[in-house]
């Protein structure tokens, strides 16, 4: 049971740090309501509109490669916790994993997926 | 450990291989790839090369993967079918507008895809197999970023796909609660152990057909076909030409593997289900193929109907049927890549090469193309001396000889009805005269690879014994006791 | 009696390795043609075309002259390789020739010969001389190997490229999109036949693996068909019998062979008269041991022979054109030769075979002379007297029509009185009136289009007539040569009653095995006498009838009333065909396609409009439903597929 102390405090932290992220500048800053500020977001895309309405794709390509990335990072963790167990053979095979993400990166920096066009 | 690396070691390499592609076109500008397809052309010849050098029977990796004589085969003919859609399109490309140079890099990946399927013996695996070709191919046939049909058929490929595919992992994680293994032989062996009843047996079913079903969308067996007319059509020429043949093989060498081994228990149930698709999918496929005038389209019910002829051996699952169904999607690719090709060789940007009108009177404009087009139509029709006649033969003998003696009426009539459609292509370019602004010369690497594709296709009616030979060989093994 | 045939002699195989040169040499003029002939020119191509023909006939002359100068079962073969092995299933490349099919070489080349010579005439205005000539040797070529084949599979080789050169060759003068159709419908025809020879092919195949031989060579078929299950031999041969009536034209797949005459003319004779029509002739006689173990199926054989001996013969007596009351009379011979099989005289079938190629082939090419010489008319009410202009045709053509009719003397008499005794002799009465009935009305229609070509005043455009003239030598040497054949042909085969030693059947023996009449002398003498009266009474009838020209038909009209019109229309089989299979079919293929496969794509490829609002255009059209159909299907098929494989397991369970 002790094992998940950790996880709870994390996630107790995690709360607390939200809570307070998003209540502080409710009490910081000043207040003057605009039609505008009173949307769900300030900035990207209409609030409202009809259901079926489009996003420019640059958006998809921005959180496609987060993803890809994220995820790589995941994979990480893990690895790195075994890692004086898996040795040499650990440092290889991640090395081959990340040298295809690499890859991949340099394809999508070559291919001009950062540039905001 | 050294015989799980050489098992390993073609994949590896190919996959290295994929991956220097990219680079190599990353930087190679946006014009010269023919250096490009070549290169992945040699890579594929390697891969083969190395996959016969290495092969093995023993499965490795925990079981996961085997280097078998079934795997070496489906390995050759995913290779060679891929590197002659990449010599197909190098005159295609540029000339259609595709300058994306990782075309020939996404056709690699989807063979090394096609190439995992045949050599899993693992439900995941193959499914891994499946999703790299699968994605691969969906870009692919939506490369052709300008092209509403392109944009279109790629949507509707990838979004049917991702639904078929989602029911396969379904169904090979139910089946993992029932039998506790994705291995082939595991499932097998757990199946016929225990006997399942009530609610397992329901969920076993329900497995069983989730698995059929992913597996049936990329065979375009009825009614999971309804994406292969519009993406045949819209894809390009080249790509369909991958499609109609590579794909088709990777299909069928995953669904043959998971229902004549991990499923072999299920036999009796399996056995009427894959019969009334086989029949339902060659009628269909042949009686709407007879109304098109789009020849793409024509032939993308064509295969619809191949696929139907090529679930009669599988349903008969015996050693003898499984052989045929390797010999004919041999033959099968041969007369397909011929056929797309001739259709690659001539189209020319703006100038459509899709009807069947297009083709009228090219045997006074290009004879030896029409007589090569004629050669192909004749072949998948079933005439002799022809590939496509042998593989029937030998398909619907093995058939017969399991009992299946209605389905191969079914199929035989069938093959009545295709005469009218494949015969109406050599009517038109023999029969009709030619427009006044003829078709172009064709392509000189299209031709080569019609020209290569038509010597085979005579030489595996012939002479096909070889092709026979290896095709038994490869499939001895796959059968559990 | 009906005289058992399982007496063949055991046979004795000579080996060899020339017969393969046969079907090899026209095959390698095919390849001439192709890659040379439009730069060689005219001359060049018709004198290789002819040359790889000499040569096959010479070499089967020596094959023929190797089993007509050996024992009695002599076969000679030629074992090419291996073409087929897997498990059980082995086919080899192998030609023979044995009595039956030195006969079948020996005509497809000797006739195929003039017929090639007479092409070089009569298609010297042709634009695509090599086009036609390699398609020809491709003809003769795969007749050739259906011919020596010595087993089912290979057979089919032969037997489907003698079905794709008619359909090239039909097609050929590809201006007129009616003769292409005609071509494709044949081809049809003769797939839906093939679709039952392969089926037939399986069952035997099986049948003989289960006793454990699994070969498709004719001998092992013939020499076991005895032992096999009587539902196999049944089965096997009916199903090859379709096959041979999609070949040979009988009924009910009769209906593509007038359609061929659309192709020119040499064609007609060649492969529509003497050659590929009797592929189905043999066949039977080749697997002869297996119709045998099937007497039902034989009966069929000789039922279906009658009555399509008789149908096409009313046909031909109401056609105008030409060359249809050739193609019918052809049809209604052919009908002859099952009616023979069917009643187990093999050799006198195979002997009309024979003879009814040369007389045919005469008969054809004689109307291309005509047709040639009248600059294209082929409408007999539009002809008559041409005897004046074409004095050699003239008189070929009256002495083919003198051994069609059964005249005595001539060689269709021979063939056709042997058949008719044989039908007689086993007891066949039916199928005997059948053929007398069919044979005078045969002299009757015969007649009529000889006197309506070449009797009496030219009825046609005066032009026509200015310009007709005698062909050239190309064209009128094989018609001497042919009617020699057709007045000297049947000799080979004399009865012993009229003190000959029937030296054919004599010779036939060994393939097809023996079928002695067992008629006392009178009684053969008798039926002679009622066939030779029957023919003498149609040519007479026909005789006064039209030598006041064509409006004779008017008096039939009256007599007959509706069934004329019937006869004239060949009683309107196509369209009962039509809309029986053809329109059912593309209805449901219109139907199936329209209702199970959404044609998303065609709207947007058509429309430039669209393409200016791609992106959109692919989101609208997934949002107003395609992409949603093709899901919900998807999932229709997901639940069908699973409520099929509990039901199939529960059935499993119960049974």
């Amino acid at each position: 049971m002790s094992d998940y102390i950790p996880v709870l405090i994390t996630l107790l932290l995690g709360v607390v740090i939200v809570a307070a992220m998003s209540n502080l500048n409710r009490l910081l800053g000043p207040r003057k309501m605009t039609a505008i500020k009173g949307e769900a977001f300030e900035c990207g895309n209409e609030a409202t509109g009809p259901g079926w309405g489009r996003f420019s794709i640059k958006f998809y390509m921005v959180a496609i490669l987060f993803i890809v990335f994220d995820v790589e990072v995941v994979f990480m963790y893990p690895w790195a916790v075994i890692y004086r167990e898996l040795g040499v053979f650990g440092f290889v095979e991640m090395a081959v994993f990340v040298l295809v993400l690499a890859v991949g990166y340099a394809f999508a920096w070559r291919k001009g997926a950062f540039e905001w066009r | 450990m050294t015989q799980a690396i050489n098992s390993g070691l073609p994949l590896i390499v190919a996959c290295s291989w994929a991956l220097l592609l990219i680079v190599v076109e990353m930087f190679s500008g946006d014009r010269r790839f023919v250096g490009v397809a070549w290169m992945g052309v040699i890579g594929l010849a390697v891969t083969a090369a190395m996959s016969v050098h290495y092969a093995s029977v023993p499965a490795v990796y925990g079981n996961a993967l085997a280097l078998d004589g079934y795997a070496v085969y489906f390995n050759l003919l995913a290779c060679t079918l891929g590197a002659a859609a990449m010599l197909l399109s190098i005159d295609y490309l540029g000339d259609a507008g595709i300058v994306r140079g990782e075309y020939y890099s996404l056709m690699f990946f989807a063979v090394i895809g096609v190439v995992i399927m045949a050599a899993a013996t693992d439900l995941i695996v193959m499914f891994i197999g499946l999703e790299t070709m699968s994605m691969a191919v969906y870009v692919l046939a939506g490369i052709r970023k300008s092209d509403l049909r392109s944009n279109e058929a790629a949507l509707k490929y990838f979004l049917l796909g991702a639904l078929a595919s989602a029911l396969l992992l379904y169904g090979v994680a139910l089946l993992y609660t029932i039998t506790g293994s994705t291995v082939l032989a595991d499932v097998s062996k757990a199946l016929s152990d225990t006997q399942h009843a009530g609610a397992d047996h329901l969920v076993l079913l329900l497995a069983t057909g989730l698995v059929l079903i992913g597996f049936g969308f990329k065979i375009a067996a009825v009614p999971f076909h309804l994406w292969a007319p519009d993406v045949y059509e819209g894809a390009p020429t080249t790509v369909t030409a991958f499609m109609a043949t590579a794909v088709k093989a990777g299909g069928f060498a995953a669904l043959m593997r998971t229902v004549l081994v991990a499923l072999a228990p299920m036999r009796a149930e399996l056995a009427p289900v894959l019969w009334g698709a086989a029949a339902v999918t060659m009628t269909l496929g042949n009686v709407v193929a007879l109304r098109q005038t789009s020849l793409k389209r024509m032939l993308a019910y064509s295969s619809i109907a191949h696929t139907g002829y090529l679930l009669v051996g599988v349903t008969a699952g015996t050693n003898e049927a499984g052989s045929s169904v390797l010999f004919y999607l041999a033959a099968y690719g041969a007369m397909n890549i011929g056929a797309f090709g001739v259709m690659a060789a001539l189209a020319r940007r703006g100038r459509g090469c899709e009807k069947i009108s297009d083709f009228s009177g090219l045997a006074q404009t290009h004879p030896a193309m029409a007589c090569a087009m004629a050669l192909f139509m004749l072949s998948l029709t079933g005439i002799p001396p022809l590939g496509g006649f042998v593989g029937k033969l030998y398909v619907f003998t093995a058939a017969m000889h399991a009992g299946l003696v209605w389905l191969v009426v079914i199929a035989a009539l069938n093959s009545v009805v295709s005469a009218a459609y494949y015969l109406g292509v050599v009517r038109t370019m023999y029969f009709d005269n030619a427009p006044a602004d003829v078709l172009p010369p064709a392509r000189p690497y299209a031709a080569v690879v019609v020209a290569v594709a038509a010597v085979v296709t005579i030489l595996l009616g012939v002479a096909p014994s070889p092709v026979l030979g290896s095709a038994a060989r490869a499939f001895s093994k796959v059968l559990l006791g | 009696m009906h005289a058992a045939a399982t007496e063949v002699t055991a046979s004795l195989p000579i080996a060899v390795s020339y017969l393969r040169y046969i079907p090899l040499a026209p095959l390698v003029g095919v390849l001439f043609h192709v890659a040379l002939g439009y730069r060689l020119g005219r001359r060049a191509v018709g004198l290789v075309a002819c040359a790889a023909v000499a040569v096959s006939f010479a070499l089967a002359a020596k094959a023929f002259l190797t089993v007509l100068g050996s024992a009695a079962g002599t076969v000679v073969t030629d074992n090419v390789y291996q073409w087929l092995s897997s498990g059980e299933f082995t086919a080899n490349v192998t030609f023979s020739v044995d009595a039956l099919s030195s006969v079948m070489i020996m005509v497809v080349t000797g006739v195929g010969f003039l017929i090639h010579l007479y092409s070089i005439g009569y298609m010297a205005h042709e634009e695509d001389y090599a086009r036609f000539f390699a398609y020809l040797n491709l003809f003769t070529a795969a007749m050739l190997v259906l011919v020596l084949a010595d087993n089912l599979p290979l057979m089919f080789v032969g037997w489907e490229g003698v079905g794709l050169c008619s359909y090239l060759l039909i097609g050929f003068w590809y201006t007129d999109p009616e003769k292409a159709s005609a071509g494709k419908k044949a081809f049809l025809v003769n797939r839906i036949g093939d679709a039952g020879f392969v089926l037939g092919a399986f069952t035997i195949f099986w049948a003989l693996v289960d006793l454990g031989q699994g070969s498709l060579t004719f001998a092992t078929i013939n020499a076991r068909a005895a032992e096999l299950p009587a539902w196999a031999s049944l089965a096997g041969a009916l199903l090859l019998f379709v096959g041979a009536t999609g070949k040979s034209a009988q009924i009910p797949l009769y209906v593509w062979l007038p359609d061929a005459m659309a192709g020119p003319t040499p064609v007609s004779a060649l492969i529509h008269a003497a050659t590929m029509v009797t592929a189905g002739v043999y066949m039977v006689a080749r697997l002869h041991g297996l119709f045998e173990a099937a007497p039902a199926a034989l009966q069929v054989v000789g039922i279906v022979g009658a009555a399509t001996a008789l149908l096409a013969a009313t046909i031909g007596i109401a056609q105008t054109d030409i060359k249809k009351v050739l193609a019918y009379s052809t049809v209604s011979q052919l009908g002859y030769m099952f009616l023979a099989l069917g009643v187990g005289a093999y050799g006198a079938g195979i002997f009309h075979v024979m003879t009814h190629a040369f007389f045919k082939a005469l008969l054809f090419l004689g109307a291309g002379s005509v047709i040639h010489g009248l600059h294209d008319e082929q409408d007999i009410r539009r002809m008559g007297g041409v005897a004046q202009k074409m004095p050699i045709t003239h008189a070929t053509f009256a002495l083919g029509v003198l051994a069609i009719a059964g005249v005595p003397g001539l060689s269709g008499f021979f063939s056709k009185d042997e058949i008719l005794a044989s039908a007689y002799a086993g007891g066949h009465f039916g199928l005997w009136i059948c053929g007398v009935l069919g044979a005078s009305i045969t002299a009757f229609y015969m007649t009529r289009l000889y006197v309506l070509t070449f009797r009496g005043k030219f009825r046609g455009d005066h032009h026509k007539w200015d310009h007709a003239h005698e062909s050239p030598i190309q064209m009128t040497l094989p018609l001497m040569v042919l009617a020699a054949l057709a007045v000297v042909g049947g000799y080979v085969g004399v009865p012993e009653v009229l003190g000959g030693n029937n030296a054919f059947a004599e010779y036939l023996a060994p393939s097809v095995g023996h079928h002695q009449l067992g008629l006392a002398a009178g009684t053969e003498l008798m039926l002679m006498g009622i066939s030779v009266a029957a023919a003498l009474t149609g040519i007479g009838l026909a005789w006064v009838m039209y030598s006041k020209g064509p409006d004779a038909d008017l008096i039939l009209k009256n007599k007959l009333g509706g069934l004329y019109q019937q006869m004239r229309e060949a009683y309107n089989i196509d369209a009962v065909y039509d809309a029986l299979v053809v329109q059912p079919l593309m209805r449901a293929s219109d139907a199936l396609w329209h209702s199970v496969d959404v044609r998303v794509i065609d709207g947007v490829a058509n429309g430039t409009a669209a393409a200016v609002n791609s992106a959109g255009e692919g989101w609208r059209r997934w949002s107003t439903g395609n992409v949603q159909h093709y899901m919900l299907t998807v999932l229709v098929g997901v639940a069908a597929l699973i409520l099929a494989l509990t039901l199939s397991s529960l059935i499993g369970v119960a049974g």
